[in-house]
């Protein structure tokens, strides 16, 4: 198994890989937990589908090694969240939870307006109306949490700072896009 | 309050977990103000949406895609292994059937230990001693036409120790043990290391062929005596396995 490659595929879009092994694992990982009695049988399809996202995640950052078995180890993650399922949901609204815990340190009142739920709602369609470059740059950044060296060494950037510079750019370019959406919306 | 150029830039580093330590009073203070905890919710928040956005709409894809084979690539991979393999088990069959064609080729008499010499095929009939003159006793030599190489031989260069040696080795493979037990008898006197340790295990050979195994072993015997001998590890093997 060509990991590198398959990386390399999966961050050019190409998710053929991982949708191979969803359907070939599917019924072996979905089994094991019902089976186990680790969940139900609705919650072990989102298990499974948040499986496939983890094993996305762990090639993308090159943690997968060459001679993984690739159903033993979905089985083994889907094993991992079922009984960690609690961990799974606070990692899912990182960021999130770690502004709110900063406010509640310091004794803040916790932000909680439509206007933060609409944005939400428009961030993707914000995404796609910025350049190609910048909406992968943000991608790699936020989605696939890559450093910026690896980011740098995927864009073909001279380096690092190169990256960080961009990313920055990129990212007040969404942000203001978000807020000019959502002020037309009003 | 409005948010500045700055603010913005303290939001992103703080979420991206990149706040300098010198940067830290400044966001500690504007904290205080409503809109740039707003702010920064709203930016959590959607650095968050955007990553659970993307993989809930990776997961729609994956619950609504068929079962496809992997990609070319792997075919292509799996269509060389095929390839090889074939490659593989056709050499392993035609090396089985040489092997066997050559061993019906040797009379049933003669031992695996007993090859012409020298024992590399390659080496057979290219002397760079010859002249020009036993060529064709070479080649017969090595098409294995010993009969009529032994006649060559012994009509070109019948004092030649190597040449001999050759003769001993054409009548032992002429089943002419008697011939081939001379010649080597006197090959074993020679000053030349080479010639003689290949006369010992010649004449041990041919001794066994005769039945007399006993004059074998004592030839055998010598043989492993020194461990520097040319037939040490044949000699060695022979025993344990035919004494």
């Amino acid at each position: 198994m060509d990991v590198d490659a398959i990386r390399k595929d999966i961050l050019n879009g190409n998710d053929q890989f991982l949708i191979h092994y969803y359907h070939e694992s599917k019924r072996l990982c979905i089994g094991y937990l019902i089976k186990r009695n680790l969940c139900s049988s609705d919650e072990a399809e989102d298990i499974y589908a948040e499986s496939i996202i983890i094993l996305r995640d762990n090639i993308i950052q090159s943690k997968l090694k060459h001679s993984t078995n690739i159903k033993a180890y979905l089985k083994g993650i889907c094993h991992n969240l079922a009984v960690n399922s609690i961990k799974k949901k606070v990692k899912e609204s990182e960021k999130s939870e770690q502004v709110r815990l900063l406010f509640y340190e310091n004794n803040y009142s916790i932000v909680e307006s439509e206007e933060l739920e609409h944005k939400k709602k428009i961030c993707q369609k914000a995404l796609a109306t910025i350049s190609k470059n910048c909406q992968r740059v943000l991608t790699l950044f936020y989605v696939h949490n890559l450093s910026m060296i690896e980011i740098a060494k995927e864009m073909n950037f001279s380096g690092k700072d190169v990256a960080k510079s961009t990313k920055s750019r990129c990212y007040k370019k969404w942000i203001e896009q978000i807020n000019q959406m959502y002020n037309l919306s009003l | 309050m409005s948010l500045s150029e700055k603010d913005y830039n303290i939001i992103e580093a703080y979420l991206d977990g990149n706040l300098q330590p010198e940067q830290d009073p400044y966001f500690q203070d504007r904290l205080k103000d409503p809109s740039f905890r707003q702010e920064l919710s709203t930016q959590a928040s959607i650095q968050d949406a955007i990553k659970s956005n993307t993989n809930h709409a990776f997961i729609q894809k994956l619950k609504s895609s068929q079962p496809t084979p992997l990609d070319k690539n792997n075919n292509k991979w799996r269509l060389g292994i095929l390839i090889i393999l074939s490659i593989l088990v056709a050499a392993f069959v035609l090396y089985n059937y040489g092997t066997n064609q050559s061993q019906t080729d040797t009379p049933p008499n003669q031992l695996a230990y007993l090859v012409p010499y020298p024992p590399q095929t390659f080496e057979r009939g290219t002397d760079p001693t010859w002249t020009d003159s036993l060529s064709e006793a070479m080649q017969l030599y090595s098409k294995g036409s010993y009969a009529e190489a032994r006649y060559e031989f012994q009509a070109k260069a019948r004092d030649q120790e190597i040449v001999k040696l050759y003769i001993a080795n054409c009548s032992i493979f002429m089943d002419d043990f008697e011939t081939a037990k001379s010649e080597l008898f006197a090959l074993r006197a020679s000053d030349d290391q080479q010639i003689k340790q290949n006369a010992d295990w010649y004449l041990a050979m041919t001794f066994y062929e005769m039945g007399q195994k006993q004059h074998c072993f004592d030839i055998l015997d010598q043989i492993i005596g020194s461990s520097n001998h040319l037939f040490y590890s044949k000699a060695q093997q022979f025993i344990s396995q035919k004494r």
